[in-house]
């Protein structure tokens, strides 16, 4: 199998003095699985080949695009470069499916107060609420990244028929937990910040908890699904983690 | 000789006690290292040559735990004897009965002593490191607060901080007595010892951003050129620039890593420059990138303060960076041996 890099040309740039920057090319549309595979499978391969590189200090991927934070005064860039395009080469897509990290369902109670806006959604699909919920459950999902708060997972995999635009003016708050759409991603707020996604659901799950290693149940490459579940359930699960 | 004293692990803790918490006083280390996949920000002191020089004051390595002091420091009592220092911004310091202390030196702390950290005269932040360092408890590897998100709080008024005492009370050597309890080294840090310019507006170096090709020639010639005042809406996370607006590029970006130092500009076209608490991704275009060696200087400027940027190359850049560290290096390890001697004596 040729390496990626032959298959997608991967542009890359220095950010600031302190890190590369991996980019794949615009050919690839954003958001998708096959962006979110690409990716993972160079950030399987860097981490192998960087593991034990003295100033290469962590990588940070996103949706179409991947950060290797480094120390200039340990690890020269050129040097960097070269460590990056041998890995580079080594980055076949089955060296890293091997490695893939596991797979999660997710526990939602839909609806309600805990889910908003899901006859919004309903609304702009022209579903009933019931549907969103069942091809929200159906979909098979991938953390194509997390970020803008710590635990805070975007996934790809959204069904498009129950896509939804952001709302037009963010809520102040929105709860730790509460499983949102905006556009084609769908994601799950880590905790309680201002957001402006269209909230279906909460998950009884903390999502970051900084007195567990590694702090959070999802990490980018993971799949998740999501599974319905009642008040009660989600009351009983709730409880087990407080 | 060293019989009857207990070496320095032996000795018990002590906890010392906010009596006023300061403006905005949190403990910080180096920060969170190996998070940031997960949505961690790093974090940890924002003026970290400030806080290294504080550290290596007291005879601690970089990585110790300090107090980041944000424009008035806290007021602390010290129940045992105790090395402290205070580096950054030009901040007042006091002793218990209002005697001034020095900044950028070794202090020595009778048992029993308190410690007020006043205003800062000129910059904006301070770091009062501890001989032997803060002991608060390490979260994901590090002491850094990230209160945002639940790892630790700002100091509020009877926290308590645990520390190692020194093993004597009073010091020996060249000391000088201020007040009844409290000593100061007849030696201090020398020149780079204090941060914050008293340039108005503080001039910081950058490398052209992510999308610097995407914003229109004009839109980089008013951020190249122009004088921006800082927000007094900014905090850890970043600094916020208002006086200039920036035409943003037409289109939405996908989301992309940031690191502390990217200048995103947002809708509004009010350039956000980030800091060490930043988090990990952001969808907003960046123009620039301030050099990591810069953004200590950057951690210092006061809100309403002016600020401006100019270009220099990647490869200036990094030969800045590595220049930076090599001295550091060697002028925190002397300092640090330096301090030690004395502390030990």
């Amino acid at each position: 199998m040729p390496p990626v890099t032959k298959t997608w040309s991967i542009e890359r740039s220095w950010m600031g003095d302190t890190a590369l920057l991996l980019r794949l090319p615009e050919s690839l549309p954003s958001a998708s699985s096959k962006a979110t595979a690409v990716l993972l499978t160079i950030d399987q391969i860097l981490r192998k080949h960087l593991a034990q590189v003295p100033g290469v200090r962590d990588c940070v991927i996103a949706y179409r695009s991947l950060a290797i934070y480094f120390d200039p005064d340990q690890i020269s860039p050129d040097a960097l470069w070269a460590r990056v395009d041998a890995a580079l080469d080594d980055a076949t897509a089955a060296s890293a499916n091997a490695e893939r990290p596991g797979a999660i369902t997710i526990p939602v109670c839909y609806g309600g107060s805990f889910g908003p806006d899901l006859e919004e959604v309903a609304r702009h699909a022209k579903l009933a609420p019931d549907e969103v919920v069942r091809l929200h459950t159906a979909g098979s999902y991938d953390v194509a990244m997390i970020g803008f708060a710590p635990g805070f997972p975007y996934l790809t995999g959204l069904d498009p028929r129950i896509a939804a635009p952001r709302k037009p003016t963010p809520r102040a708050r929105v709860e730790a937990g509460s499983v949102g759409i905006a556009g084609g991603q769908t994601g799950i707020y880590s905790f309680a910040t201002p957001g402006g996604w269209q909230i279906i659901g909460r998950t009884p799950l903390p999502l970051f908890n900084p007195a567990r290693w590694p702090p959070t149940w999802l990490e980018p490459g993971m799949r998740v699904t999501f599974r319905a579940i009642d008040e009660e359930e989600y009351d009983g699960i709730r409880r087990a983690y407080t | 000789m060293g019989s009857v004293e207990r070496t320095h692990e032996e000795r018990s803790l002590a906890e010392a006690s906010v009596a006023q918490p300061g403006l905005y006083s949190t403990v910080q280390d180096e920060g969170r290292v190996g998070f940031m996949r997960y949505g961690v920000p790093l974090g940890g002191v924002l003026d970290a040559t400030s806080a290294a020089l504080a550290n290596a004051l007291v005879g601690n390595a970089a990585d110790a735990a300090v107090i980041e002091c944000t424009a008035v420091g806290p007021e602390i009592d010290f129940p045992e004897s105790a090395v402290v220092a205070v580096c950054g911004g030009a901040f007042a310091l006091f002793a218990a009965d209002g005697t001034p202390l020095p900044t950028a030196r070794p202090i020595w702390l009778c048992a029993g002593s308190r410690l007020r950290i006043g205003a800062a005269a000129s910059g904006y932040r301070a770091y009062l490191a501890v001989h032997g360092g803060w002991q608060t408890e390490k979260i994901l590897g590090s002491r850094s607060t990230l209160a945002r998100y639940g790892i630790g709080k700002p100091l509020s008024a009877g926290d308590r901080l645990v520390y190692r005492p020194v093993a004597r009370n009073r010091p020996d050597g060249p000391w000088r007595a201020v007040t009844t309890d409290a000593y100061v080294a007849k030696w201090s840090a020398g020149a780079w010892a204090q941060a914050g310019d008293r340039d108005d507006p503080v001039w910081l170096r950058a490398v052209a951003g992510e999308q610097a090709s995407a914003f229109s020639s004009a839109a980089k010639k008013t951020f190249w050129s122009a004088p921006f005042r800082v927000d007094a809406k900014s905090d850890r996370m970043g600094v916020r620039l208002l006086g200039q607006t920036i035409a943003v590029p037409a289109g939405e970006m996908t989301s992309e890593p940031v690191l502390p130092g990217s200048v995103q500009v947002p809708s509004s076209g009010e350039p956000i420059v980030l800091l060490r608490e930043c988090q990990t991704v952001g969808g907003y275009p960046k123009i620039a990138t301030v050099i990591n060696v810069d953004l200590d200087r950057l951690a210092q400027i006061r809100p309403g303060a002016q600020l401006r940027f100019s270009q220099i190359s990647f490869g200036d850049a990094i030969t800045l960076y590595r220049r930076h560290r090599r001295m550091l290096r060697a002028w925190l390890g002397q300092i640090r041996a330096h301090a030690t001697a004395l502390i030990e004596a």
